[in-house]
């Protein structure tokens, strides 16, 4: 099968800065592949180098097997792009933005449009300065996604929109996938990107460390980091070799480790003394990112 | 209207072009309205003094400042409607291109299957057709005054000499897109025009009277608008090609550093 998007070590270098490095990438069609990474790790970077909005130091891609460089305005035809950070024409009322827009792409269905402005909530008739940040995403995202293109790349697509749109908005994705499109979309959070897509790739300080299904993620993300009181000092020999266990420590009446998987060892262990108190934190991205991303690349093989 | 960038520039031009407008046809209404009272003072000339006095350098260097054409030339061609045209110019080349990459919104336009250099081109020839509205509005000014008051003056003249000052803003305009295409910053952008504009009116107005400096107008771009008196003898084609020359090269260069580098992030 075709790839979607395809980089052959593309790189983007600003003068001693590294923003993207050797980058890889392969989206399918019919995907929606979620690009993982804290903020600043380059996501945006890819991104614009897709679009040919700023041009790779070194390294090639292609999408739809056309060359992003020479083929960009081909390419631009069949995409719908909500940049991370972006404005539109204040003085310009949302529709006759859509308008626009849709001119330039040498027009679109409207009832779709009307489908999903109603399911956004959003309100065409009042001009973009007026929007709320919200609102002014959700011109953003309409403009993006309403000519049903083959490829929709998202960045950072739900900063600002209020958890039912946001459910909402995870629905228009599905059904861009139901239809055979295929989505990329960035996202500096874990549980966004698991809830929607099918693969993640994983970036920081501009190289993609790992490329994973979503499931194979969402195993990894069972890290949990768990903070015991006892009501005396315990003896660390008890709470070492336990499964899943790493970054003991044990001070004075407290132990924390983190636990990947089923907590039962460390809670059987744990339970042979009088407990005060167990606080469980969930892993955080960085976390993760930590304990099974080394920084060249290679996965760790803790959990 | 919204069929394309072209189209759609025009369409964000609407509200300031009709007010330009009627401060352009007012001023030029006006200016004719008052000439009568200046054409029976000839002593004014000896008043400016001769042909290298400053009074002279600041009514435009007329020959016969009684006359129609020297006072039309004085009053309005030698400062305040080239001012006025690479201003607006200026504000348009800025926003239009390193503004909008600078607010974030070209990102969105360029995701849309245009190709960065049409859109230049495209804006561009709005800002053209804004200009030649301008230049429309301050003809008909001029002819409302004319109707009103006796002037004895060639309309084929006045016309020639708005058609100038259109290509004298344009120029500018195409150089600001230049700067912003090369930088994508519009502090440059209206920075260099900006300096150009200043120098160029210092060049051409005080060059003549400083003794063995004569020759830094050649240099000014507004010569190559009033340098040829264009009220008296029409549109000057050599001069008009030192601005259309300048101004072909600017766009496309514009063109094609824009198509090279990367955009602002």
């Amino acid at each position: 099968m075709e790839s979607v998007i395809h980089t052959e070590k593309i790189t983007k270098l600003f003068g001693d800065i590294e923003a993207v490095v050797d980058v890889d990438l392969d989206v399918l069609p019919g995907e929606i592949f979620g690009y993982l990474g804290p903020n600043g790790a380059g996501k945006s970077t890819t991104i614009r180098m897709l679009l040919d909005h700023i041009r790779p130091t070194r390294g090639a891609g292609t999408v739809f097997g056309l060359d992003i460089r020479r083929d960009s305005v081909e390419i631009r035809r069949n995409i719908g792009y909500l940049p991370g950070e972006f404005a539109l024409y204040d003085h310009m009322k949302g529709r006759a933005m859509l308008q626009y827009f849709a001119n330039l792409r040498g027009g679109v269905d409207w009832q779709y449009v009307d489908e999903l402005t109603t399911r956004l909530d959003v309100d065409l008739d009042r001009r973009y300065s007026q929007l709320s940040r919200g609102n002014k995403q959700k011109v953003g995202l309409l403009q993006a996604l309403m000519h049903r293109p083959k490829l929709v790349i998202l960045d950072e697509p739900t900063s600002g929109l209020d958890p039912l749109i946001q459910h909402e908005f995870y629905e228009i994705l599905d059904e861009v996938k139901d239809e055979g499109r295929t989505v990329f979309f960035s996202s500096h959070v874990l549980p966004e990107v698991q809830r929607v897509s099918d693969r993640v790739g994983i970036i920081r300080k501009g190289r993609l460390v790992a490329v994973e299904d979503v499931d194979t993620l969402i195993d990894r993300a069972a890290l949990h980091r768990f903070e015991i009181e006892f009501a005396y000092e315990v003896s660390s020999a008890e709470f070492e070799h336990l499964s899943g266990a790493s970054d003991l420590v044990v001070d004075g009446r407290t132990v924390t480790v983190s636990i990947a998987g089923s907590p039962d060892a460390l809670i059987k262990a744990a339970a042979r003394h009088e407990i005060m108190r167990i606080v469980t934190h969930e892993a955080s991205l960085d976390d993760i990112f930590l304990t099974f991303y080394s920084e060249d690349g290679e996965v760790s093989d803790a959990a | 209207m919204l069929r394309n960038v072209y189209f759609k520039s025009l369409l964000d031009l609407r509200r300031p072009v009709v007010w330009w407008s009627l401060g352009l046809f007012l001023y030029a209404f006006v200016i004719v309205l008052i000439y009568p009272s200046f054409q029976d003072i000839p002593e004014l000339n000896d008043i400016l003094g001769d042909e290298d006095s400053l009074f002279r350098a600041f009514t435009g260097n007329v020959e016969d400042f009684a006359s129609p054409e020297g006072f039309l030339t004085a009053e309005m061609l030698s400062f305040t409607f080239p001012l006025l045209f690479i201003v607006f110019n200026l504000w348009l080349g800025t926003s239009w291109l390193a503004g909008e990459e600078r607010r974030g919104s070209l990102e969105v336009l360029l995701s849309h299957p245009v190709r960065r250099s049409t859109m230049l081109l495209q804006k561009f020839t709005a800002m053209v057709s804004g200009t030649a509205a301008l230049a429309v509005v301050v003809f008909v000014g001029t002819l409302a005054g004319i109707a009103v008051v006796n002037v004895d003056i060639s309309l084929l003249n006045v016309m020639q000499a708005y058609i100038g000052l259109t290509l004298l803003g344009v120029t500018f305009g195409a150089l600001t897109l230049f700067v912003g295409a090369w930088t994508g910053k519009p502090s440059a952008s209206v920075g260099v025009c900006g300096a150009v504009g200043i120098v160029g009116y210092v060049a051409n107005t005080f060059g003549p009277i400083i003794e063995g400096l004569e020759w830094v107008r050649y240099l000014s771009p507004i010569y190559y608008f009033i340098g040829g008196d264009p009220m008296v003898n029409g549109l000057n084609l050599a001069h008009s090609g030192m601005l259309i020359g300048p101004c072909v090269v600017l766009v496309a260069a514009a063109c094609y550093l824009f198509e090279r580098r990367d955009l602002a992030v």
